[in-house]
């Protein structure tokens, strides 16, 4: 193990949500945020915003495209098992395979 | 002693397309300050503010990261700048420069906004433990009890385009093992007194029609940036006047 410095950090971990994160999601547009501040559109939802004072950073690479979520993007259609599933899956494995008295995970 | 720990420029604009097609032509307009680019593989109809251009300095301080609606420039200081606020706010507004002359080949209806953070931190020299500081200059708190953190911001709008944004905390570096588990936080190190100045003009953008931004709000930026490192930080830690 090599020595570190290290930063506490007391906040709770928690999933942001801002206009600036909704912009970068796409699930907000300024074109959205105009029509509706103009009321172009009698069908556009009223929508409030929170001022942003602050200089956005830009996206990081390792926030938005992590391993998991890559390897997801790549095997799209792959999900968990389900309970029966598992079940099946299990069996199937005790079918094959004899039990050795020793649990690998403790050695 | 103030040291400049790192600055991050960020420029925000509309949409550029087919950026990565002009990656090469960007690339031969930096080459003088940064090396090659690194294009990054990802999808076409991925958000637009994720980076598709990469690079750094040729001295590796700076980090330069260009996506179709922001460009940042980080910029990490070491032993030979942190001391010298001048010196690294010269080279923020010389890159500054430089990237927007390149950008502007590719930004026609001009810019939306931009901002300069710079972190700063205030080393041990303080005589002061930094909660005891905050408590005694900054907020009025009415407890027998010692805060363990305290995060102050106040923002305020200067020029009617603006945001001045200066966000004072505690900062306890911990030395330890690369291990995260119980009592990995067991040896403080330091504990030290930081500053984030945060100069944009966001406000324009937010409150006017049609606003765009360009150059000059760019050296505007790093000149309120200057005047309160120069004169107003100093006394915002030993009096708590806050004037910007």
């Amino acid at each position: 193990m090599s020595e570190a410095l290290l930063v506490q950090k007391t906040n709770s971990p928690k999933i942001m949500v801002s206009l600036g994160a909704l912009l970068a999601l796409g699930s907000f547009s300024l074109n959205t945020f105009s029509s509706s501040m103009s009321g172009a559109s009698p069908n556009v939802e009223h929508v409030y915003y929170e001022e942003e004072t602050s200089t956005p950073e830009i996206s990081s690479m390792a926030n938005k495209f992590d391993r998991y979520k890559e390897a997801r993007e790549v095997f799209t259609g792959v999900r968990d098992f389900s309970e029966q599933e598992l079940l099946q899956y299990n069996s199937s494995l005790d079918k094959l395979f004899k039990p050795l008295g020793v649990n690998l995970f403790d050695l | 002693m103030m040291l400049i720990k790192n600055t991050r420029y960020n420029i925000v604009y509309p949409r550029i397309s087919n950026l990565r097609r002009k990656a090469f032509e960007i690339e031969d307009q930096l080459k003088d300050f940064f090396h090659q680019v690194t294009l990054i593989p990802v999808p076409d109809d991925a958000p637009e503010d994720i980076p598709r251009i990469s690079t750094t300095s040729h001295n590796g301080h700076s980090q330069l990261n260009i996506s179709l609606s922001n460009t940042q420039l980080l910029t990490n200081y070491d032993d030979a700048f942190e001391g010298n606020w001048e010196r690294c706010l010269d080279y923020v507004e010389n890159r500054v420069d430089i990237l927007y002359s390149t950008l502007g080949n590719y930004i026609k209806d001009g810019y939306l906004f931009s901002g300069l953070t710079t972190e700063i931190v205030f080393d041990s020299i303080l005589d002061e433990d930094p909660i005891d500081l905050m408590r005694n200059k900054f907020i009025n708190l009415k407890t027998d009890l010692s805060p363990h953190e305290i995060e102050q911001k106040i923002t305020f709008v200067i020029e009617d385009d603006y945001y001045v944004n200066i966000t004072f905390k505690n900062l306890r570096i911990y030395e330890g093992l690369n291990y995260q588990g119980p009592g990995m936080l067991k040896n403080e190190k330091d504990h030290y007194l930081v500053c984030i100045l945060d100069v944009n003009d966001r406000h324009g953008f937010n409150y006017k029609d049609g606003y765009t931004s360009n150059i000059k709000n760019a050296k505007k930026i790093v000149k309120i940036t200057r005047t309160i490192l120069e004169e107003k930080l100093n006394k915002m830690i030993t009096e708590g006047v806050f004037d910007v």
